[in-house]
């Protein structure tokens, strides 16, 4: 049965945050929390660019791990289903369904408290005012970079730590990208008919990726980088087989902000992967290196991904 | 005007409060048993909602140019530009990502497996080939004409898409980088 948020509820969140003070560290641990643990469905606003999109998005957490839904709501219906590490993608434009697994989707960067502290040392954290957002009061937490390797951020987390409004912010603090929930219903249980998507799939060509190799031991990697920004550290390290092409892709993050290398052997199409390119709120920079084309995609600054990909080397 | 404008300006006006009761009631039928009016009515609740109670008029008029100067600028750029060594060469500015050219990497192609729920089980492959899915293009930014405009490499296409579903597990955004799969392809439409 479904328990959505009352005014009851609103008031007794109000009082939560009002009579429990909590520093901007311990709201980032409850949206970590919240993230993971919550069921809840609602409508948000994304808006990027010249453009505002709508969607709905699904979260279910039980026994059976993690399963989450979301859906365009403008325009044709795409939609993307996450169970656990298994992601289905639906393209109904296209009639593709995307099917591939993602290693270590279930890991929340701020699950340790360790992570925490090595996160105040690159970003000013601020507790904001309490503002309302779809309905809830929120709090806003304010994080100022310390640095030009990283955009800002602001947040506006509900009682129970759902990130109900995001925005990401340049150096000046103009929002380049912002998503927002309308509405959103924490609920005990999600019902079946949500979480599932209701396009009949019959004719459609499906695709699965092969699961990629992690590559746990460095050593393996022919790749390091030189001259990493402090705060970032790698979160994981993939080796895919795509087509007749090898792919090597290293995940980094400094808990916010999230940077991609790929490496792979050059070909016929290596340049249109070179030089700086944008799209939307994410930055990237593609290099050769030998017989290799080095690309970083990130959402930081230009610069940011620029550094990086002209350090990554090849092992000796 | 089209009768299919005709119902979408009624909407609109319901939206508003400034169609009769008899009106409404036809209305509600009318969407009630179509399913694009009833996406357009919950689009316009979305958007009111946003604008209403979150987007202060003012700041949502201009958030667009805001967004567009903030592009445009990149200030956080401005103080390192030792760092950007290649900042004098000319950006690639891509509309927006699409997923199905991404496909044509894989090089795999399954069957639908009619047991199979979508996110909850493994479709079954049934050979290895080539697809011959078509590589869609994607069009230029629609608020910047003068911008020079790019059409992706599908290679690229794929890093884009691959990070922003990796993404998920090193953000505190949940399906944030999701959205921007979904939502950035939308502009090809």
């Amino acid at each position: 049965m479904l328990r959505v948020c009352s005014l009851s509820l609103l008031l007794l969140c109000y009082t939560a945050v009002s009579a429990q003070p909590m520093d901007a560290l311990a709201w980032l641990q409850k949206i970590g929390d919240a993230q993971k643990g919550l069921n809840y469905h609602g409508t948000f606003v994304y808006a990027h660019d010249d453009q505002l999109e709508s969607m709905m998005v699904v979260h279910s957490s039980s026994a059976e791990g993690e399963r989450e839904r979301l859906v365009h709501l403008n325009g044709v219906a795409r939609e993307i289903i996450r169970n656990n590490d298994l992601v289905t993608s639906i393209f109904p434009e296209e009639k593709v369904v995307l099917v591939a697994h993602r290693n270590n989707l279930a890991t929340s960067p701020f699950i340790q408290p360790e992570s925490l502290k090595v996160f105040e040392k690159y970003y000013s954290l601020s507790l904001g005012g309490e503002e309302r957002i779809a309905g809830i009061v929120t709090q806003r937490i304010d994080f100022k970079p310390k640095d030009v390797y990283r955009y800002g951020y602001r947040f506006w987390v509900s009682p129970e730590g759902l990130l109900l409004r995001s925005d990401l912010l340049d150096g000046d603090g103009k929002a380049i990208e912002r998503i927002m929930f309308t509405d959103i219903h924490l609920v005990d249980q999600i019902p079946h008919e949500l979480i599932s998507p209701n396009i009949d799939l019959t004719d459609y060509k499906w695709y699965r990726q092969a699961p990629p190799v992690t590559l746990d031991d460095a050593g393996k990697s022919r790749w390091h980088i030189t001259a990493l920004p402090d705060g970032f550290s790698l979160k994981s390290r993939n080796l895919r087989e795509e087509g007749a092409s090898q792919v090597e892709h290293l995940l980094i993050s400094d808990g916010l902000a999230s940077i991609s290398i790929f490496i792979e052997k050059g070909d016929s199409s290596t340049a249109a992967r070179v030089g700086e390119f944008r799209v939307g709120a994410l930055n990237g920079f593609g290099r050769l290196l030998g017989d290799y084309v080095v690309v970083v995609v990130g959402d930081v600054p230009l610069a940011t991904v620029t550094l990086i990909a002209e350090s990554v080397a090849e092992n000796d | 005007m089209e009768k299919s404008d005709k119902i979408k300006c009624q909407v609109s006006s319901f939206m508003d409060g400034e169609i009769t009761e008899d009106e409404v009631s036809l209305l509600c039928k009318r969407i009630e048993n179509d399913q694009a009016l009833r996406e357009r009515w919950r689009d316009y609740h979305v958007i009111s909602d946003a604008l209403k109670q979150q987007l202060p008029v003012q700041e949502n008029i201009d958030i667009s140019q805001r967004i567009h100067d903030a592009l445009e600028d990149e200030p956080a750029l401005s103080g390192n530009r030792k760092a950007a060594s290649n900042s004098h060469t000319v950006i690639k500015r891509f509309s927006g990502l699409a997923v199905a050219a991404s496909v044509a990497i894989l090089g795999v192609v399954v069957v639908l497996n009619t047991a199979v729920q979508p996110g909850g089980g493994e479709p079954t492959v049934l050979a290895k080939s080539t697809p011959d899915t078509v590589v869609t293009q994607v069009a230029g930014l629609s608020n910047n004409p003068s911008a020079t405009q790019h059409t992706i490499d599908p290679r690229l296409n794929k890093y884009l898409v691959d990070h922003s579903e990796y993404a998920v597990s090193a953000s505190v955004h949940g399906m944030l980088p999701y959205a921007r799969i979904v939502g950035q392809q939308s502009v090809r439409e």
